[in-house]
Parts: structure tokens; C-alpha cells; sequence
């Protein structure tokens, strides 16, 4: 599944440790991930998925108790470097949460919005825009009729590709992912994963998520977190038949706690 | 506490080791059947065939369900894709059990109750051979079946010279030839239950290490 040649780290995560006031969250976590391909974080509640995801587009910037050792170079920039502009890392790498958030606005201005903030202006444009990236998420068939209606009144797996759209409106080229399709059923679910498939031809994805199972499926390289520290990094194939660290072994076996 | 699908993995471990002991006994007492003329011990040989593939079919079904329903990951996996090779394997052997007791019948006719002691030499190491890789496989324990290509390599010795005085046994006594026809077919059983039980071998070892290896 995993092709030698196109082995290149996009994100390099070094020594990262990271503290909500006196505790820490993170301890000298390094990781790569590798361009179009699918990184999975897989981890126990609470042992920083969320966290070290958020520092990938420096999301923990907005916790004020938040600070950071350690660096993430990104095409080689350090993004925690004091000269580093966070609104183009945060345009160059987009993320989707757990529970569809789109704006209270139509379908359509949900995905020109960012665009917009970044200076298109030409209707066509915007249009151009709205088609491709609907089609990107594999939306644009169900709802190409009705661009003008509010957002809100979409299915929630309906809302999450929409967020999905709009992640892909300023084009990215990091897609994150945070437990995507917690809120969906099955088939939505299946949707959402045929989606990421088809985004690494494109973009490189990192996803959170609880489901083994969905990890095993749709990504290349799996993370085992466990309090803080990465555990294990490897091929997904190698986590899932035959891990290294035992602790990765009981948790991936259901023997926890 | 242990969850419902670790209970129903051991389980179905169990079922499968009995079906290694089920096969092993009856290889056993077909060559013991063979050795003595022993017709009662044949038949009980025989009719234990419907009972083995009574146990294949179950674990199958048994490994199928678990895996649908829990999606095991790492050595779960790697223990359910081992059983569903290690009955086969089982069952192959389990089969030549059952030929073995067969010819023991059909030689009868020829009066020929075995006269080739070869044929008991190499059960007295196939059968030790089947007997480690299937506790390997119940105890996790692959240090049972390190040597197992050193025993494999005298089995096929042995078998050689089965053929070899087979060949100058119907020489010698034509009227011979079908009974030997049989032995030197038995001792091509018996080889291939030595290769089974590497092959169970090797299963045994990517479950417990994750690594795949060869025997032979
Ligand atoms: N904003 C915050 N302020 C203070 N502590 C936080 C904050 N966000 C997370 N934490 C703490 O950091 C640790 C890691 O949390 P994080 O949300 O990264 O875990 P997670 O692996 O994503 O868990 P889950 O699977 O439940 O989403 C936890 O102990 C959590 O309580
Ligand atoms: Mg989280």
C-alpha cells in the first residue's frame, strides 16, 4: 500500500512538548507526516490527539494557558518561528471538526467565504470555486439545486462534506481531521471515508479518530498515542497486524484498563 | 475481566486443539492398526472421519463470525487467520489417518500385516512432529517446533528407504507387488504429514512473532 518513492515528509513534528498551564499534554512528541497520504491518531481519550493535531495549524494559539516547546517545519519552515505568518499556515492547512460547524449561512456562501477573505472577488470565479470543491466532496449532485438554501438545513453528513467543501475553498494542501465522522451513521460514514481516499490524490490528510477499524481502512501511516506521548509510529498495515510496543497491542486488541 | 470476544477466542483455541488431539489419535492408531492388523482399531479410525469434519466446518464458521462481528486487530488477527490454516492442515492430516486405515484394510486381503518396519519408524517421528505444532499453537510456544526441519529431514530419510526396500522386496516377490504398492503409498502419507505439521509450524510462528518464516 505504501509507496517508497513517494515517501516525502511534508510536516516534520520534533521534540514537541506542550503545556495547558502547569500540565502538560505533550511530551517530546516527533512524527512525520508524509505528503498525499493519510496519517491516522489513534489513542485512549485524552491522551492528545486533539492537541497535537491543533498544533499542526497552530489552532492552540488561540488557548491563552497554552505554550509550546519544540518545533513543526512545514516545506522545511519552522511554523512555531517568530517570523512565521499563522494565517497562511492556517489557509495552507485546513481542519474539520467533530461535529459539522457550518456557517448559518447558504450553501453557497459557506464555501465562497474564505475565498472571499482572501480576495476573489469575480462571480464566476466564486462559482467555479463552489462547483469544484462541492464535487471534491462528493456534494455537489445532492444540493447543485439548492445553493441558495441555508446550510443548516442539510443532514449532518451532508453538513460534514459541506465542511469538508469549505476546507477546500482556499486550497489547502494539509487537510486535518478531528474525529470527522463521530456524529455520522454508517453510510455517511462510508461517504466521508471514500472522501479521504480520494483527497490524498490531492492533499495530505491527518484524521483523528476512535474507530479502529476506520483507521485501518482508510489510512497509511497510524500514531499510537497514550498520555501525552506518541507510542508508536508506523505503516498501518505494521500497527494493525503486528505492533511493536505492547501497549499498542493491548489497546488495538480491546485489553485496557 | 476478560471481554466476550477474548472468552470466545479461547473458546474456539480449545476447539481447535481438540481437533489436533482428535487427528493426532487417529493417525496414531492407524499406524498402530497397520502394524498389528488390528481391523477394530482401523474402523474406529474410519468412522472419526465424519468428526473432523464436523470440527472443521464449526471453527470455520466460529473464526468467520468473530472476525465479522469484533474486526479483530494484531494477534487476535494474526490467531484467527492461524486457525483457519491450522485446520486445514489438521484435517489433511486427519485424512491420512483415515487412508492409512483404509489400506490397513485392504491389505488384510493380501494376509500382509505390515512387514516393513519403517513404515511404525517414521510415525514414531511424524507423530511427535504433528503433536508439538499443534501444543506450539495451543501454548504459544515456539520453542517446541525449533527443530522441526532437522526432523523433517529424517522422516524423508526414512521414507526413502522405505521405497528402496519396498523396490527389492517386490523384486525379489512378485506376487508382493500390491502389498507394497500400499506401503510405499503409506510412507507418501506419512511424508506429507510431516510436511503439515511444518506448515502448522510456520503459522505458529507469524501468530505468536508476527514473522513469517519457513520450515522447509
Ligand atoms: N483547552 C484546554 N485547556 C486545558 N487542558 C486541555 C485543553 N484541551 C485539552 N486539555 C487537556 O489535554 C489533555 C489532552 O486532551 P485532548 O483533547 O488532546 O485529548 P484527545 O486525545 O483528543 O481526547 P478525546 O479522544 O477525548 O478527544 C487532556 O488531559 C485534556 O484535559
Ligand atoms: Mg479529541
Amino acid at each position: 500500500m505504501v509507496n517508497e518513492m513517494s515517501n516525502d515528509t511534508l510536516i516534520d513534528i520534533k521534540g514537541l512538548n506542550l503545556w495547558y498551564g502547569q500540565s502538560q499534554a505533550l511530551y517530546d512528541v516527533s512524527m512525520p507526516v508524509h505528503k498525499n497520504k493519510i496519517t491516522a491518531l489513534i489513542g485512549p481519550s485524552g491522551c492528545g490527539k486533539s492537541t497535537l493535531l491543533r498544533t499542526i495549524n497552530r489552532m492552540n494559539d488561540i488557548i491563552d494557558s497554552c505554550r509550546i516547546e519544540g518545533d513543526i517545519n512545514y516545506n522545511g519552515n519552522n511554523i512555531y518561528a517568530p517570523a512565521c505568518n499563522v494565517m497562511s499556515v492556517r489557509k495552507r492547512i485546513g481542519m474539520i471538526f467533530q461535529k459539522p460547524n457550518p456557517f448559518p449561512m447558504s450553501i453557497y456562501d459557506n464555501i465562497t467565504y474564505g475565498p472571499k477573505i482572501h480576495g476573489v472577488r469575480k462571480k464566476e470565479e466564486l462559482d467555479r470555486i463552489v462547483e469544484d470543491c462541492l464535487k471534491q466532496a462528493v456534494l455537489w449532485e445532492e444540493v447543485k439545486d439548492r445553493l441558495e438554501d441555508s446550510a443548516m438545513g442539510l443532514s449532518g453528513g451532508q453538513q460534514q462534506r459541506l465542511c469538508i467543501a469549505r476546507a477546500l475553498s482556499v486550497s489547502p494542501e494539509v487537510i486535518l481531521m478531528d474525529e470527522p465522522t463521530s456524529a455520522l451513521d454508517p453510510i455517511a460514514t462510508a461517504k466521508i471515508e471514500d472522501l479521504a481516499q480520494q483527497l490524498k490524490e490531492k492533499y495530505t490528510v491527518v484524521i483523528v479518530t476512535h474507530n479502529m477499524q476506520q483507521a485501518s481502512r482508510i489510512s497509511d501511516y497510524t500514531g499510537f498515542m497514550y498520555m501525552g506521548k506518541l507510542v508508536e509510529f508506523g505503516e498501518t498495515d505494521d500497527i494493525f497486524t503486528r505492533p511493536t510496543q505492547e501497549l499498542t497491542e493491548r489497546y488495538i486488541t480491546g485489553r485496557f484498563g | 475481566m476478560m471481554s466476550r470476544f477474548h472468552q470466545d477466542l479461547d473458546e474456539l483455541t480449545e476447539d481447535v486443539v481438540e481437533m489436533g488431539e482428535l487427528v493426532l489419535e487417529m493417525l496414531d492408531r492407524s499406524v498402530k492398526a497397520l502394524r498389528d492388523g488390528d481391523l477394530e482399531a482401523a474402523d474406529w479410525v474410519i468412522q472419526k472421519e465424519k468428526e473432523v469434519l464436523r470440527l472443521d466446518s464449526l471453527i470455520e464458521d466460529e473464526a468467520v463470525r468473530l472476525m465479522a462481528l469484533f474486526q479483530p486487530m494484531a494477534k487476535d488477527m494474526r490467531r484467527l487467520a492461524t486457525i483457519l490454516k491450522m485446520i486445514t492442515y489438521m484435517e489433511r492430516v486427519g485424512k491420512y489417518g483415515f487412508n492409512i486405515a483404509k489400506a490397513t484394510r485392504s491389505l488384510e486381503e493380501y494376509e500382509a500385516c505390515c512387514t516393513m518396519p519403517s513404515l511404525p519408524e517414521m510415525a514414531d517421528i511424524v507423530i511427535p512432529m504433528v503433536r508439538d505444532a499443534v501444543m506450539s499453537f495451543k501454548n504459544q510456544d515456539i520453542a517446541l517446533v525449533a527443530d522441526l526441519t532437522e526432523r523433517d529431514d529424517r522422516l524423508d530419510a526414512i521414507r526413502k528407504k522405505v521405497i528402496a526396500e519396498s523396490l527389492q522386496y517386490m523384486k525379489d516377490n512378485p506376487d508382493r507387488i500390491p502389498p507394497c504398492v500400499y506401503y510405499i503409498t503409506i510412507s507418501r502419507y506419512l511424508e506429507r504429514c510431516g510436511d503439515h505439521a511444518c506448515k502448522m509450524a510456520e503459522k505458529v510462528v507469524y501468530m505468536v512473532s508476527g514473522k513469517r518464516i519457513q520450515i522447509k
